[in-house]
């Protein structure tokens, strides 16, 4: 057993005073002494590297108290839960279109067979499955690298819709964002989960994983997004958009299984459903009158939810 | 139960630390592969003491410098115990199944093995 050697006090350097600014003041009040006199002992005798990395550190779990997404906070426990659904979810849901139709790549390769459309066309599913095997294998730091990949490609291809509409019009990107933004709420709640809570590799996360896939790509499919008659009623997505909002709900009530179900289902769907149902109602003007009576029944049951959350304890492992 | 959880509390398991110390533990636990970091301790500090398997032991000034020591707390106790007791019946298992091919090959490699390994001579 090693015993710490604790040297005379010093005053904290500026890298750590900014970062001890992002943690809240009530914690900072309660922990930033200790924190610094660690965070001095561990850097005593590192290196410029090691010392940016402690800082770097320090700050992430600043911003996660602040944000309120640690380990130790229902919306960081919430993540957790959500994380091997989401990155299952979003990988089924990506794959649907190659194999749904594989000729489509040809077609695509047919008139343009350059590097970069080849990069275009097999960056995505390919990055898909990698993040399907990081997720099932529990190797986290690759998921959430690959999620991040995936989602900065949608937010480029998102932001390029933007351009071609010359942000006059929201249909095109509306339409590509159906298929795009999934990907950027995917590595945002990825990204967002605790690390130290994400599951160790079993068979019960690898068999999460694997059925958020099947479930990721059914809920692609009913969606029917690169079908450009949109076949598929209004009635059907705003089912797809409330059923799962509600489950969300639930998290107000301690439940984190169903809300986990319900955020992961709502990263899926949201996009998809809110282009259709702005689409079929022909503008904002026309939705606001038929969506105000729906958000405030939501409110009111979010509300509900809420007060009966707060008279029950939380149940423990939900 | 994740590693770093594993680690900080069999480093609490024999006497309460703080901070610094705690870091050095793990690290000597295990053999300089887990460093670490202050936010990440802190984080998994603060998840242990809301899930109430480690509490505060003490608070002094130390040369000027604030030192908080956690230990473990009962339920710590048991829930290390009982990971505990699971790591020691996989590593059980794995050492019987192992000690089962060792001494399969061993076998094999006896006057039977080496005779099968000289061929036939039919």
């Amino acid at each position: 057993m090693t015993t710490p050697t604790i040297g005379a006090p010093a005053a904290p350097s500026a890298a750590l005073r900014a970062v001890l600014q992002l943690y809240p003041a009530g914690y900072r009040r309660e922990r930033g002494e200790e924190l610094a006199a660690v965070f001095a002992d561990t850097t005593a005798h590192a290196g410029r590297s090691a010392v940016a990395r402690e800082v770097f550190d320090l700050a992430l779990y600043g911003l996660r108290v602040r944000a309120g997404l640690t380990g130790s906070t229902a919306a960081g426990r919430l993540l957790a839960l959500v994380a091997p659904m989401i990155a299952g979810a979003v990988a089924g849901a990506a794959l649907v279109p190659w194999l749904a139709d594989p000729d489509r790549v040809t077609f695509l390769l047919t008139w343009n067979d350059s590097l970069s459309a080849y990069a275009e066309v097999f960056l995505q599913p390919v990055g898909a499955m990698l993040l399907v095997v990081a997720a099932a294998l529990g190797r986290w730091t690759a998921a959430r690298g690959l999620a991040l990949f995936l989602g900065v490609l949608a937010l480029g291809e998102l932001g390029g819709a933007f351009v071609d509409s010359r942000f006059a019009d929201l249909w095109w990107p509306g339409y590509i964002g159906m298929a795009t933004l999934p990907f950027v709420f995917a590595a945002l709640l990825l990204l967002a989960a605790p690390a130290d809570l994400l599951p160790r590799p079993s068979l019960r996360s690898g068999g999460l994983v694997v059925a958020s896939v099947v479930a990721g790509a059914l809920l692609e499919t009913a969606q029917r997004w690169d079908d450009t008659n949109f076949p598929v009623d209004r009635q059907w997505f705003v089912l797809m958009l409330a059923a799962p909002l509600v489950l969300a709900l639930t998290a107000l009530r301690g439940r984190r299984v169903p809300a986990a179900v319900g955020v992961a289902v709502l990263a899926v769907t949201a996009p998809g459903s809110l282009f259709n149902i702005w689409r079929e109602s022909r503008g904002i003007s026309h939705l606001a009158q038929t969506a105000a009576p729906v958000v405030i029944v939501l409110a009111m049951v979010a509300l509900v939810a809420y007060g009966l959350g707060r008279r029950r304890p939380e149940r423990v492992g939900a | 139960m994740q590693e770093p959880t594993l680690l900080l509390l069999t480093a609490l398991a024999d006497a309460p630390r703080h901070g610094y110390a705690l870091i050095q533990e793990i690290a000597a636990i295990s053999d300089g592969r887990v460093k670490m970091r202050t936010g990440t301790l802190y984080g998994a500090l603060d998840r242990l003491l809301q899930q109430g398997l480690i509490e505060v032991a003490a608070e002094e000034i130390v040369d000027g410098r604030a030192r908080r020591s956690y230990a473990l707390t009962d339920a710590g106790r048991v829930a290390l115990t009982t990971e505990a007791e699971r790591l020691r019946a996989v590593a059980t298992e794995a050492e019987r199944r192992l000690s089962k091919v060792r001494s399969m090959l061993r076998g094999n490699a006896g006057p039977q093995g080496r005779a099968a390994a000289g061929g036939s001579s039919t």
